[in-house]
């Protein structure tokens, strides 16, 4: 785990760097929507997950005709500290291996954080605090295989995810989704919870894995 | 120096009558509003409103043609009620009518907007009230599921906040705003001094090390 120098921040007061926008998750976006899975965020994990997130844990790795490709344990550039996300952004980091042709079998791995993206999840009304559940991110990160003929992907949840007959949600934000659900998994990496996509098209000789992420220490 | 005339030494007297008769004046005002004030006091019998009597009144100035100066020991320290401007002392605090300084917004106190925007005012006074010539004085608030609970106490602890765990999943429980605090000067002494601490404060989540700390800011 990478040490950062140690900070105060007053942000916009909220213990983010910016306002955090409210949802009633309860309401329908229409189409295939339906009610999504939520593991809910307290402030304090979604503090820790924002202003320190690293890095993830995990391999993707594709093996054809012209070989394997594999990425394993991405993580957000070393420039964008933790102090340096009091000024509100989006961080990224993300890596990609193919093994060519003739096959171009791809493994690839992404992590993602932003402010703008937090919210805070009402169960209802969001004027009545009593229906507050907790903080959401949606997808943190992914990690994905791919050869000719099967394709597997992890994605990371952090408060909440779409239901997993929510096709039209798994189309926008999965490369392999081709109808199959997602299987859905409550997980706590570094005391913080996350939801696990996993979708598969086929796996043979592909693999995809988020086993844990990596935090910031002081 | 050589002998007044006539015209001067008359002049003189003249001058040093009128600065008796308005000394005299003030002297005569102060005495009728301490004689006010104590009929008003005699007639409450608890303290807060007896200081709320004490805060708007020249309750100490003296009405004796001559006041001697206070000495204070040699203890190496110097005494709080020469320092800071919001805390000269705990007597003049109560005599303070537009009190506060050093950006006090005008309040002899401390006012505190909550989270939910109730608002809760502390007088000056009771800022002090139970102080023992401690280093250290802050008022306490405690912390209860990431917010204040508005229960408001006093210590001598000088850390800002308590937590409770490890980091980064640690709990605060409390939070100290800093009344008094201690120093080393330049001879090497530990100073206890009072802070510019009045005016009004609004409860924030300041972010320590990716950690929420529930804090006062000060808004005036």
């Amino acid at each position: 785990m990478p040490t950062a120098t140690e900070f105060t921040a007053l942000g916009a007061s909220n213990g983010f760097p910016e306002c955090i926008t409210k949802v009633d998750m309860t309401k329908s976006e229409g189409g295939t929507w339906a009610p999504p899975v939520i593991n809910a965020l307290t402030l304090n994990q979604a503090m820790n997950l924002y202003w320190n997130l690293y890095g993830i844990v995990g391999t993707a790795s594709a093996t054809g005709t012209a070989g394997t490709a594999t990425v394993s344990d991405i993580n957000i550039p070393d420039t964008d500290t933790p102090i340096k996300r009091a000024c509100r952004g989006s961080y990224f980091g993300d890596d990609d291996d193919n093994a060519g042709a003739p096959d171009f079998p791809d493994a690839s791995q992404g992590i993602y954080i932003d402010s703008s993206s937090i919210i805070a999840m009402y169960d209802g009304d969001t004027s009545v605090e009593s229906n507050f559940l907790g903080y959401s991110f949606s997808n943190t990160a992914y990690s994905i295989a791919s050869n000719t003929s099967n394709a597997v992907e992890t994605i990371l949840f952090a408060g909440s995810a779409p239901n997993a007959s929510d096709s039209d949600a798994w189309t926008q934000l999965s490369s392999i989704y081709l109808g199959t659900p997602p299987v859905l998994t409550n997980v706590t990496f570094r005391g913080i919870p996350f939801i696990i996509a996993d979708l598969e098209e086929g796996t043979t000789g592909v693999s995809a894995s988020i086993t844990d992420i990596a935090l910031y220490t002081y | 120096m050589p002998p007044l005339s006539r015209e001067e030494r008359e002049s003189a007297n003249r001058a040093s009558a009128e600065r008796n008769l308005k000394l005299r004046e003030t002297r005569n005002l102060a005495r009728e509003e301490k004689k006010e004030i104590k009929e008003r006091l005699q007639g409450v019998t608890n303290t807060r409103d007896r200081r709320a009597i004490k805060s708007g009144a020249i309750y100490d100035l003296s009405t004796n043609s001559y006041v001697a100066k206070k000495e204070f020991p040699q203890t190496g320290k110097r005494p709080i009620q020469d320092d800071g401007v919001d805390f000269p002392s705990r007597d003049r605090i109560e005599e303070e009518v537009v009190g506060g300084g050093g950006g006090g917004g005008g309040l002899a106190g401390i006012e505190i907007i909550w989270a939910d925007q109730s608002i809760n005012f502390i007088e000056a006074a009771d800022l002090t009230d139970t102080y023992n010539d401690e280093a250290y004085w802050s008022l306490v608030l405690t912390v209860s599921s990431d917010s204040f609970d508005k229960t408001l106490t006093y210590d001598a602890t000088p850390d800002i906040f308590t937590t409770t765990g490890t980091a980064p999943n640690e709990v605060q429980t409390k939070y100290r705003l800093r009344l008094i605090t201690q120093y080393t000067n330049g001879g090497g002494d530990d100073v206890s001094t009072g802070i510019s601490a009045y005016g009004q404060y609004r409860e924030v989540t300041l972010c320590v090390n990716g950690s929420p700390r529930q804090s006062l800011i000060k808004v005036t």
